[in-house]
C-alpha cells in the first residue's frame, strides 16, 4: 500500500495532541510532539512556497537530512523573501537565539525532571505560535492544505 | 559598555570575518541577510568549523546575529541549497565570498528579464531616479515621432502611484473604462480575460493626422475612478499559482502586445528606487532611459541596456553643463556598473570618458519654454515641430539610429 505524506496534516495532528498532553501533566511528550509539529509546519510552508521539492508521496526529497526544528528554524528564516515572505517573518517568535535552539529531537529518550519548567513553556508557546504560521500558509497556499 | 554594532557595520564585520577566516570557511562562503537584518554564513564545501570561529563572529554582529549556534550553516545540512547557493540574487563580494540578501521590496533589482512570448515589438522604459524631470513629456515626445513615422505605438502607463502621461495623450471623453490597476484586481480571481484586455486601451488624438497609431493603456480608467486606492492597494499581490508583481506585469504586457501589435511599447516607469521601476527598468527586456539632471544623486544601475538621457539641459552654458554630466554618470558607472579596466580583455564591459555611444554619455533633451505646461492634444498646437525638434532632436535621432537597429 503505497502511504501519502502530508507535513500540513501532521503538524496540525502533532499540536494538538501536544497540547492533550500538556493539559494532563505529560510535559516532556507534550514539548516533544510539539517540536515535531513546528517543523511539519515549516516545512509545509516550504513546499507551499515551492522552495523545497516533494516527491510523488507527498515527502520532501531530501529528507534524509533529518532536519528538525531546532537547525530548520534558522533555515526558514534565511528562505522568506518578499511580501510573502515577510508576512511569515512577521508571525514566527522573535527571541535570539530562536526558541527551539536547546530543543533536541534525541529529547524523547531524556531521563525524568532534566529540564525547567520556563524551557519546556518556552518550546510549548513557540509551536503554538509557528501553528498560526500554517494557518497563514493554509491562506495563501492552498494546495499545501489540501 | 560595548558599542552597538549597527546595520551597516554588522555586513562589513561579516565580509571581513570570512575574508580572513576564507581557508578555515572552505573557500566557498555565503552570507545571507535575512529580512530582519540578522547574518548568517552558509559553508558550500561544508567545512568543519570549530565553536571558537562561530563564537567569534556572533560576538562581531552583535545584535544582527541569530545566535552563535545558528550563525554557520553547512550546504548538506541545508533543507533547499538551491535558494542559496544559485539563488539569482547572489552578488559576488570578492573572490569565495558572496553576499545573499533577503528583501521584502526591491529584489527585482537584482533579477534578470523575464522571458517574453513575442519579442516584436521594442520596449523602452522611461525612469528617472527622481521626477519631474520631463519624462513623461519626452515619452509623448517620441510616440508622437514614431507614429509620424508610420509607427503603430502602445504607451502603458506605469507610473501607478502617481499618474500623468495618460493624462496628456488621451482626454477625458476618450479614457477607456478600465486601466493597470484594474486589471491586477480582476486578474487576482480569475476574470482578466479579453474583453477587459479591449476596454483597457484607446486612441490618443496625438496621432491624428499620421500614418501611425498610439494607443494608450492609463493607470485606471473611467470605471471606479474613487476607488483607484482601493485598487492600486492590491496590485502587489502574489495570487496562489500566478507568480510575483514582475511575472503578473509581464504577463499583462504580453497580452497586450498581443492583441495590439504594436512596433514600439513605451513604458511610463514610476521614479525612484520602488518595485515597479525595478520591474519596468529591470525584468520587462525593455530599454531603460534614465533621465537625470546633473545633481548629487546615486541610483542602481544594471547592465540590461541602460542609457542616460539628460533631461531639461539649461539654455545657457550647456556644453558645460553636459559634460558635468557625463563625467559624473561616468564616475557611476564605472564603480557600480562597468568592469575594470583591461587592456588586455576586448569583451570588457567598459567605455572611455569621451565615448559618445557609452550608456554614461547623455542623450540630452534641451529646456525650452514652450514646452512648460505643454498640451499635446491641444489644437491648434501651442508647440512647433521646429520647437519640440529643437528639445527633442538628438533623442529621436537616437531612438531612430540606436534603437531601431538594436538587435
Amino acid at each position: 500500500m503505497s502511504v501519502q505524506y502530508s507535513y500540513t496534516h501532521a503538524a496540525k495532528r502533532l499540536i494538538s495532541d501536544a497540547v492533550v498532553l500538556w493539559v494532563s501533566g505529560a510535559r516532556e511528550t507534550a514539548v516533544h510532539l510539539a517540536g515535531l509539529s513546528a517543523e511539519c509546519a515549516l516545512k509545509s510552508v516550504l513546499v507551499g512556497l515551492g522552495l523545497v521539492p516533494v516527491g510523488t508521496d507527498g515527502q520532501i526529497v531530501t529528507r534524509s537530512l533529518r532536519l528538525h526544528i531546532d537547525k530548520l528554524f534558522g533555515q526558514f528564516q534565511t528562505l522568506l523573501q518578499g511580501h510573502q515572505g515577510a508576512a511569515y517573518a512577521a508571525l514566527l517568535p522573535t527571541p535570539v537565539p530562536q526558541p527551539f535552539h536547546d530543543w533536541l529531537v534525541d529529547h524523547r529518550y531524556v531521563a525524568d525532571r532534566q529540564f525547567l519548567p520556563h524551557t519546556f513553556e518556552r518550546w510549548m508557546w513557540a509551536a503554538i505560535v509557528i501553528s498560526k504560521i500554517l494557518s497563514e500558509a493554509e491562506r495563501k497556499v492552498p494546495r499545501e492544505a489540501q | 559598555m560595548t558599542a552597538l554594532v549597527r546595520f551597516d557595520e554588522a555586513l562589513d564585520r561579516a565580509i571581513d570575518y570570512s575574508v580572513k577566516h576564507l581557508d578555515d570557511l572552505g573557500r566557498d562562503v555565503v552570507i545571507v541577510r535575512d529580512l530582519f537584518g540578522r547574518i548568517r554564513i552558509a559553508l558550500g564545501n561544508d567545512a568543519a568549523v570549530t565553536d571558537e570561529l562561530g563564537d567569534e563572529l556572533h560576538a562581531l554582529l552583535g545584535a544582527f546575529s541569530p545566535g552563535a549556534t545558528e550563525l554557520i550553516m553547512q550546504r548538506a545540512s541545508l533543507l533547499a541549497p538551491e535558494a542559496i547557493f544559485a539563488a539569482a540574487e547572489l552578488r559576488q563580494i570578492t573572490p569565495g565570498v558572496r553576499l545573499l540578501e533577503r528583501w521584502v521590496v526591491g529584489a527585482d533589482w537584482l533579477r534578470a528579464p523575464l522571458p517574453r512570448k513575442q519579442a516584436k515589438a521594442r520596449r523602452i522604459t522611461f525612469f528617472g531616479i527622481k521626477g519631474g524631470v520631463g519624462r513623461s513629456t519626452a515619452l509623448i515626445a517620441i510616440a508622437r515621432h514614431l507614429a509620424e513615422h508610420g509607427r503603430r505605438v502602445l504607451v502603458v502607463d506605469l507610473d501607478l502611484e502617481s499618474p500623468g502621461v495618460t493624462a496628456s495623450l488621451l482626454p477625458a471623453g476618450i479614457l477607456p473604462s478600465f486601466g493597470v490597476v484594474d486589471w491586477f484586481v480582476e486578474d487576482d480571481v480569475g476574470q482578466a480575460d479579453s474583453a477587459l484586455l479591449r476596454q483597457l486601451v484607446a486612441s490618443s488624438p496625438l496621432a491624428t493626422g499620421t500614418t501611425g497609431e498610439i494607443r494608450v493603456v492609463p493607470a485606471g480608467g473611467t470605471i471606479g475612478t474613487e476607488s483607484y486606492v482601493s485598487k492600486l492597494g492590491r496590485i502587489y499581490t502574489a495570487p496562489p499559482g500566478k507568480g510575483d508583481f514582475a511575472v503578473r506585469l509581464a504577463g499583462l504586457l504580453d497580452e497586450l502586445e498581443a492583441a495590439e501589435q504594436p512596433d514600439w511599447v513605451l513604458l511610463d516607469s514610476r521614479a525612484g528606487i520602488h518595485d515597479l521601476a525595478a520591474v519596468a527598468v529591470t525584468r520587462l527586456d525593455a530599454t531603460s532611459l534614465l533621465f537625470a539632471v546633473d545633481t548629487p544623486q546615486t541610483w542602481l544601475a544594471y547592465r540590461y541596456r541602460l542609457r542616460i538621457v539628460a533631461g531639461q539641459v539649461p539654455e545657457t552654458d550647456r556644453e558645460r553643463y553636459l559634460e558635468g554630466l557625463r563625467d559624473s554618470a561616468s564616475v557611476l558607472f564605472e564603480d557600480y556598473l562597468y568592469d575594470a579596466a583591461d587592456a588586455n580583455d576586448d569583451d570588457a564591459f567598459n567605455f572611455d570618458v569621451g565615448d559618445r555611444d557609452a550608456p554614461h554619455s547623455p542623450v540630452p533633451i534641451y529646456w525650452r519654454r514652450e514646452l512648460q505646461g505643454w498640451d499635446p492634444t491641444r489644437e491648434p498646437p501651442t508647440v512647433t515641430p521646429d520647437q519640440l525638434r529643437g528639445a527633442f532632436g538628438e533623442l529621436l535621432d537616437y531612438v531612430d539610429d540606436t534603437l531601431a537597429s538594436a538587435t
